[in-house]
């Protein structure tokens, strides 16, 4: 049976989310790796690293200033009465991600950050449902990825990117 | 922490590039940002004072080929040097996977050296790292200046564990990409096996 990854079901749950909702949906990593962005271009990785130096600063503020540790049920609003920034921290498998939403020209934000808010409740209730098998994954997979590289191997890697 | 996707076979690495104010560090990302090919990077993000220094981080993702059939991508982040902005340096170690300390080679920056080494390896304590076990790589830039220190006193003061060093002059592109290079390979090298 293949194994279904964090990855590829936030993708296949977004997807279809999509059609009722006039902004840019993604999912981070709390690391600023991108899981999922509905708009793939030159972009979307800054897009992430972005979302969670915002996030991992506005964490520092809070506890900073109130020792405030518990912040999940934080969320990040960088908006006007028409476009912005939504982000919503979410657990999926143990581990923190980022779902947000960056739109423009919006009639109802309150309408669009309440249907966020249901996404993110949608997917922690399916994850929780069906937890992944990691477990059993990861003990096939200890030790080092990569044994050996060359200094050949990482001049080829660099001469791809024309360097 | 790097993330491996073994589905997709994607690895993501992040690597720092760390050291005193005015050092370099943002010069050696533009300079790989200008040296690389547009289908291969992304977007690069400065978040810049007015008078140009950094403020929270520079950000340049780099999407090389393949490694033996996996799609590499490394994420370049620069910390702000000015000490006041210990806080962001913080933050930005998080998750790391490499880094590079570029170091100034001016005799009267040796101590802003020295200083800012050793806040590397306090922050990164703070967030759970054994310097020891990340991938470092020291960097000895603007070796093109007058009044510089020794490279044997560089490496005798600021590389005692005999990590990788280059010498080189970031705004020409000297050293620049040496170092890159060995880093990349010693974070390559160091990613366990685990799945995301």
């Amino acid at each position: 049976m293949k194994t279904v990854t964090v990855t590829e079901k936030v993708k296949f749950v977004l997807d279809q989310k999509l059609n009722g909702l006039n902004a840019r949906l993604f999912v981070t990593r709390e690391d600023g790796i991108t899981i999922y962005d509905s708009v793939q271009n030159n972009t979307t990785t800054s897009v992430a690293a972005l979302v969670s130096g915002v996030w991992q600063a506005s964490e520092a503020l809070m506890n900073l200033v109130y020792q405030q540790n518990e912040v999940m049920d934080f969320r990040l609003a960088f908006d006007t009465s028409s476009q912005g920034i939504y982000l919503f921290p979410f657990n999926l498998s143990g581990k923190r991600y980022f779902l947000g939403a960056i739109y423009n020209d919006c009639l109802n934000p309150g309408l669009l950050k309440r249907q966020i808010a249901m996404i993110k409740e949608e997917m922690e209730r399916l994850f929780i449902d069906e937890p992944l098998p990691k477990k059993a994954v990861f003990s096939a997979r200890q030790g080092y990825l990569f044994h050996d590289i060359s200094d050949s191997e990482i001049d080829r890697l660099f001469s791809l990117g024309g360097i | 922490m790097s993330f491996v996707n073994y589905h997709t076979k994607e690895i993501n690495c992040k690597i720092v590039y760390y050291g005193p104010g005015l050092g370099g560090k943002t010069t050696n990302i533009q300079y790989i940002y200008q040296k690389t090919s547009s289908q291969n990077k992304g977007q690069m993000i400065t978040l810049n004072t007015e008078n140009e220094r950094t403020l929270f981080f520079d950000f340049l993702p780099l999407d090389l080929g393949e490694i033996r059939g996996f799609k590499t991508r490394f994420h370049l982040y620069t910390v702000p040097g000015q000490v006041f902005y210990e806080a962001s340096r913080k933050l930005i170690l998080r998750g790391v996977d490499g880094l590079v300390f570029v170091a100034d080679s001016q005799v009267e920056r040796m101590e802003a050296n020295l200083e800012s080494f050793q806040g590397l390896e306090k922050n990164l304590l703070e967030q759970g790292y054994d310097l020891a076990k990340v991938p470092l790589v020291m960097q000895w830039n603007k070796r093109d200046l007058p009044n510089i220190v020794s490279v044997e006193d560089l490496q005798h003061q600021l590389n005692k564990k005999k990590n990788p060093a280059f010498e080189a002059i970031a705004s020409q592109g000297h050293g620049v990409f040496e170092t890159l290079k060995m880093v990349s390979k010693s974070v390559l090298l160091n990613i366990k096996g685990g799945l995301e």
